[in-house]
């Protein structure tokens, strides 16, 4: 008999982690769980209800034994861990053979509607997990549904998108059960998704990036050498004089005189030039300098 | 009427661009470029932030020169900085741990001494092979190397006084400024470098003999690797810090603590939170006169060899700035905007001499941006994913936020630490010290910053860097397979306790 009690307590502490984890993790939009066929041991992969100890929609509250399941081995006490109202009973009293993490009893919570709870359709679970709590811990779908969705279904779908997609938005976009996630708009390098933009698609998070803002770059403009002014007809003319007489002077030794030709030859109509800018000619004064800057934003 | 002026203008402007190349071209004797055309790029300086614009200045097919003062390339990093510090690191260290941690290892060595001047010969070799490859590179990468003090004549003229006599004029479409930064003298001019008794950082890679007694002013990551390199040769270092915490900026403070303790333990001894008045030279030795930073407390300290190293201002002593109207902040900065551009329309500015950390990384990245500018019209530097390194043993590297900023900016974060004690590799190799700290954001796990110490923290910290460059999440590194057994197990199984927990700990 100890040795009943005792898994009865492994079991029942199994369970309640089981329970925790998945109420901790759909509490918020989903009160409903599934309570499925716990292993006895890592070598157990099914066993049968001898008696359910609670009726349907009876609430229990921790500590409460719910049923009892029997093995090959031993008959064993099945206790909540949680408050909570049975909300459906899937395998019933005698059932035999039934599969470990196979669902056989929904759970609610006190003040859900229960009436209208449907048993599972037929899961096509793989082999059973020697860890009944992954099982359990199996988020549902997001949708309020009256009944949980299998869940078995979406460890076969990848997501697909055109961008490379890092594991932890694989794993929220299988577990998001997102249909579409090029519609997540992506904050990463060249539109990449990261796990913010996913958790914020979902509602997980305020904003791709959370609580962290990206500091504003204070970015200096340093002061411009000189205000620019448009030109009129006399300061150009003006400008085209004193550009040449400066040049004029300051060219040490001119290999070819600036003859009225060659002066004149650039007024005329252009001929074909190199597309490049040109460089800025070396000048004496700012005025040049900056009207030169001018002409270059102008061509 | 306005669009006929805006068009006559034009015209103008074309012609009178066209006079203009003509007149250039009457000086065309004075200059190097001139007989081909000018330049497309001209940077000054051949540090890392230089030499590496120039580089890929030519690779983009620009018609490129590269101006050089110091008679070798790769600037303060390559000749009298990163390069030779860590040669004297990496070398001190061998010598360190075959005197005092082999026997446990099961190796004996007998007759263990130091032969100072060969090992300054290795740091030299280092130095002067890296310098040629970079003089190499250039070769093949068709830059052409000018060796002088350039000068603006004006925005597209620069005068070179060249090193081996003479002088020249080079004429540049675009000029990118990267002339760096230079020791900054103690504040107030109080204690003046000799680089014999009291030196710079530069002085310190060259002392003749092991000081008996040395004193590092300011406990930032110069002091800290210098101060480290003699001490394990057998200096007896006191670091005189005024902050209260040692490791320089952007240091988190919890690294910083466990920082120092390992370092006091490694026989440094810390005065923070302490002011230098004054240093002396007496019969021989430096005579330091020291003060609480609260003023209340005065304390002699006596030293054969004072090493200054309170930081770096920058460089553009002869550049002729005024001439060309480049505009400088208080500190001495050439002010840019986000595209490097100084005041002067074709005048760009990278590295040191400009705002932000003064590293040699960050000064290649704003090289090749600043080049991407040139010739394609964007570029990208990302100034939030910028690694620090400190090259002690253990080495101590981070990139992003500490815990403090992010405190300060109500941001609300995870932290996953994983000590190397945990880690079989460190284990194994019985290097064990330091640890791995990430900061997450709370609800989306985005990693905000990574802080290491402990051994290849400076390798290690380049993952952390491309994490963050792509937006990721400790849960995208936790997942992500980790040789084994290796140190960046740790880097993991930390960001497995961001999210999570981790497996080993």
């Amino acid at each position: 008999m100890m040795r009943p009690a005792r898994q009865a307590l492994s079991l029942a502490r199994s369970l309640s982690r089981a329970q925790r984890r998945a109420l901790h993790q759909t509490k918020a939009r989903y009160a409903i769980t599934n309570l499925e066929m716990p292993a006895m041991s890592p070598t157990m992969t099914e066993g049968g209800i001898s008696s359910w100890k609670k009726r349907e929609g009876e609430s229990f509250s921790a500590g409460d034994v719910l049923l009892e399941i029997e093995t090959d081995k031993a008959t064993i006490d099945v206790e909540a861990q949680e408050d909570g109202i049975l909300g459906k009973i899937i395998a019933q009293d005698g059932s035999k053979n039934v599969q470990v993490g196979k669902v056989i009893a929904l759970l609610a919570e006190e003040g859900d509607d229960i009436s209208n709870l449907e048993a599972p359709k037929e899961e096509s679970k793989p082999a059973p997990s020697p860890q009944p709590e992954t099982q359990a811990a199996a988020p549902p779908p997001p949708a309020p549904a009256p009944a949980p969705q299998p869940t078995a279904s979406k460890a076969s779908h990848h997501p697909k998108h055109s961008k490379h997609l890092m594991p932890s938005v694989i794993r929220l976009l299988i577990e998001g059960n997102v249909a579409d996630a090029e519609a997540i708009p992506g904050t990463g390098v060249r539109g990449m998704l990261t796990k913010g933009d996913v958790l914020a698609y979902l509602g997980r998070a305020s904003s791709p990036t959370g609580t962290f803002k990206e500091a504003k770059k204070e970015v200096s403009e340093p002061k411009r050498v000189e205000e620019v002014k448009p030109l009129d007809g006399a300061a150009i003319r003006q400008l085209i004089v004193s550009g040449l007489a400066a040049k004029m002077k300051l060219a040490p030794t001119p290999t070819t005189p600036a003859t009225f030709d060659d002066i004149i030859a650039d007024y005329l109509p252009p001929s074909r030039s190199s597309p490049k800018a040109a460089p800025i000619p070396f000048s004496s004064t700012k005025v040049q300098d900056s009207s030169a800057e001018y002409f270059d934003g102008l061509l | 009427m306005l669009q006929l002026q805006r068009a006559t203008q034009k015209n103008v402007a074309r012609r009178l661009r066209k006079a203009t190349v003509q007149l250039g071209a009457w000086n065309s004797h004075r200059g190097l470029a001139t007989s081909s055309g000018p330049y497309d790029a001209v940077i000054i300086g051949g540090g890392p932030g230089g030499y590496v614009a120039a580089i890929k200045a030519a690779q983009l097919g620009l018609k490129t020169a590269c101006i050089e003062k110091r008679g070798s390339l790769g600037g303060t990093c390559l000749n009298v900085g990163c390069i030779p510090s860590k040669a004297m690191l990496n070398n001190s260290h061998l010598y360190h741990q075959t005197k005092h941690d082999l026997q446990k290892r099961g190796i004996d060595v007998a007759g263990v001494s130091l032969n100072l001047p060969q090992m300054l010969q290795a740091k030299e070799q280092s130095v002067v092979g890296l310098t040629k490859g970079i003089e190499m590179l250039f070769k093949q990468n068709k830059v052409d190397y000018i060796k002088g003090s350039a000068s603006f004549v004006s925005a597209t003229r620069i005068a070179v006084q060249l090193n081996d006599g003479g002088s020249t004029e080079v004429e540049a479409k675009n000029v990118i400024i990267a002339t760096g930064s230079e020791v900054a003298p103690f504040p107030g001019g109080a204690i003046e470098i000799d680089e014999k008794q009291i030196v710079s950082s530069t002085g310190a890679l060259e002392l003749q003999k092991v000081p008996e007694k040395m004193v590092v002013i300011g406990g930032g990551i110069i002091g800290l690797e210098m101060g480290s390199v003699w001490s394990r040769l057998g200096a007896e270092v006191t670091v005189v810090e005024f902050l209260g915490a040692i490791g320089g900026a952007g240091i988190d403070e919890e690294v910083a603590k466990q920082f120092q303790k390992i370092l006091t333990k490694q026989g440094i001894k810390f005065k923070l939170n302490t002011k230098v008045l004054s240093a002396d030279k007496q019969g021989g030795n430096v005579i330091i006169q020291t003060e609480s930073a609260k003023g209340d407390k005065q304390e002699t300290l006596e030293a054969d060899v004072v090493l200054v190293a309170v930081g770096r201002r920058p460089y553009t002593e002869g550049l002729n700035l005024e001439a060309v109207g480049i505009e400088k902040d208080n500190k001495g900065r050439i002010v840019i905007d986000d595209q490097f551009n100084t005041s002067v329309k074709n005048i760009k500015c990278i590295g040191d001499v400009t705002f932000g950390p003064m590293l040699a990384h960050k000064a290649e990245e704003e090289g090749i941006a600043a080049v991407e500018y040139i010739n394609a019209g964007h570029g990208h530097v990302n100034y939030n994913g910028i690694p620090s390194v400190v090259y002690t043993h253990p080495e101590v590297a981070w990139v992003g936020k500490t815990e403090q900023e992010l405190k300060a900016a109500g941001v609300k974060y995870n932290i996953g630490k994983f000590p190397f004690a945990a880690n079989s590799r460190a284990k194994t190799n019985q290097d064990s010290e330091g640890f791995v700290k990430f900061i997450s954001e709370k609800e989306t796990d985005r990693i905000l910053g990574v802080h290491i110490i402990g051994p290849n923290a400076g390798e290690m910290v380049s993952e952390a860097v491309l994490a963050m460059e792509y937006g990721a999440s400790s849960e995208d590194i936790a997942r992500t397979t980790h040789a084994h057994p290796t140190l960046s197990e740790a880097f993991k199984e930390a960001a497995m306790a961001a999210y999570g927990k981790a497996i080993h700990f």
